[in-house]
């Protein structure tokens, strides 16, 4: 009698045993990389976007005659010159948004998305320096409290009209942070560049 | 396909899956350390800005001392100790040269990490 090739019953059920673990895993590993590499590239995407912001805000609290906190407290108002006036505010979680007026025409709207990071303004030393905390949602090992006064992460803080006049602004000379413009020093002793 | 090869393709892909696991957890972990360096560049940059923006006869190796971490910075880097030096520069005109150093723990009995930020303030007519 011929033998005929092929499969044993036993060995057909081991291959499909060891197939029904073996690709889950497969399957399991490729979600898991295509997962991580999009947590990737949205925290560079995040890490760009703060990078843009810290430039930004500096820049105009640097160039800033005087800050207030807005009427909501969800962000911060500068004054600049020639009637020009930029807001920042924390919109929802992960968008800070930036709208600059030259009166009340809005001139320019920006909005910077940072991932799923919590946003807070503050001014500090009445109005001198003003600051906003980024606490990141990847942070598990500390509590994150939104109503604490400073809550943990990274804090973009700048002082106030720096540009004007570099180290000459003492903290008397200041407005505090809901004062009028009328209480400004003169334009003269606060230069814009 | 025999019992022999499928075992085999087994071991691969279990290779293959512990090292794509390893490879995970690191870019996690390199993500958290990025973000701590962020968190120590921009404090350091916050301090620099506010030494800076002091009058020139204010800035001294006394004062700038006193200059502490900002509390959100303090809470997110492990262990963070903040330095500040402060030296003059014979130049015409008179500069001061500032040194601030952050460093912190990624975890115990890691390596310490640290970022240290220099700025040049100068005398201008105004200070005399």
């Amino acid at each position: 009698m011929r033998k005929r090739s092929g499969f044993t019953l036993v060995e057909l059920l081991v291959v499909i045993s060891i197939l029904a673990v073996v690709l889950p895993m497969a399957g399991g590993t490729i979600f898991f990389l295509l997962r991580a590499q999009s947590q990737s590239a949205e925290g560079l995407r995040d890490a760009m976007a703060i990078t843009q912001l810290s430039n930004t805000f500096r820049s105009d609290v640097h160039a800033a005659r005087a800050a207030r906190m807005t009427a909501d407290a969800t962000g911060c108002e500068l004054e600049l010159e020639n009637s020009r006036t930029i807001v920042y505010r924390a919109e929802t979680i992960g968008l800070v948004s930036r709208i600059v007026r030259r009166g009340a025409v809005v001139e320019r709207r920006e909005q910077f998305r940072i991932g799923a990071a919590r946003s807070k303004f503050t001014l500090v030393e009445f109005g001198r320096e003003v600051a906003v905390t980024i606490t990141p949602k990847t942070r598990s090992s500390v509590p994150v409290d939104p109503s604490t006064a400073s809550p943990a992460g990274i804090r973009i803080a700048a002082i106030v009209g720096r540009s004007s006049s570099v180290g000459a602004l003492a903290p008397k000379e200041m407005p505090g942070p809901n004062k009028p413009s009328k209480s400004l020093p003169p334009s003269k002793e606060l230069r814009t560049p | 396909m025999t019992i022999f090869e499928v075992a085999v393709s087994a071991v691969v892909l279990g290779a293959v899956v512990t090292t794509a696991a390893q490879l995970v957890q690191w870019s996690v972990t390199l993500h958290q350390v990025a973000l701590k360096r962020r968190c120590a560049l921009e404090a350091a940059t916050s301090v620099l800005d506010r030494i800076s923006a002091r009058p020139w006869s204010a800035i001294t190796a006394e004062s700038v001392k006193k200059v502490s971490l900002p509390a959100e910075a303090k809470e997110f880097l492990s262990d963070a100790r903040l330095s500040v030096a402060l030296s003059d520069e014979a130049a015409l005109p008179p500069g001061k040269k500032i040194a601030v150093e952050i460093r912190w723990a990624e975890r115990s009995g890691a390596r310490t990490q640290h970022v240290q930020l220099t700025t040049w303030v100068f005398q201008s007519g105004t200070d005399r």
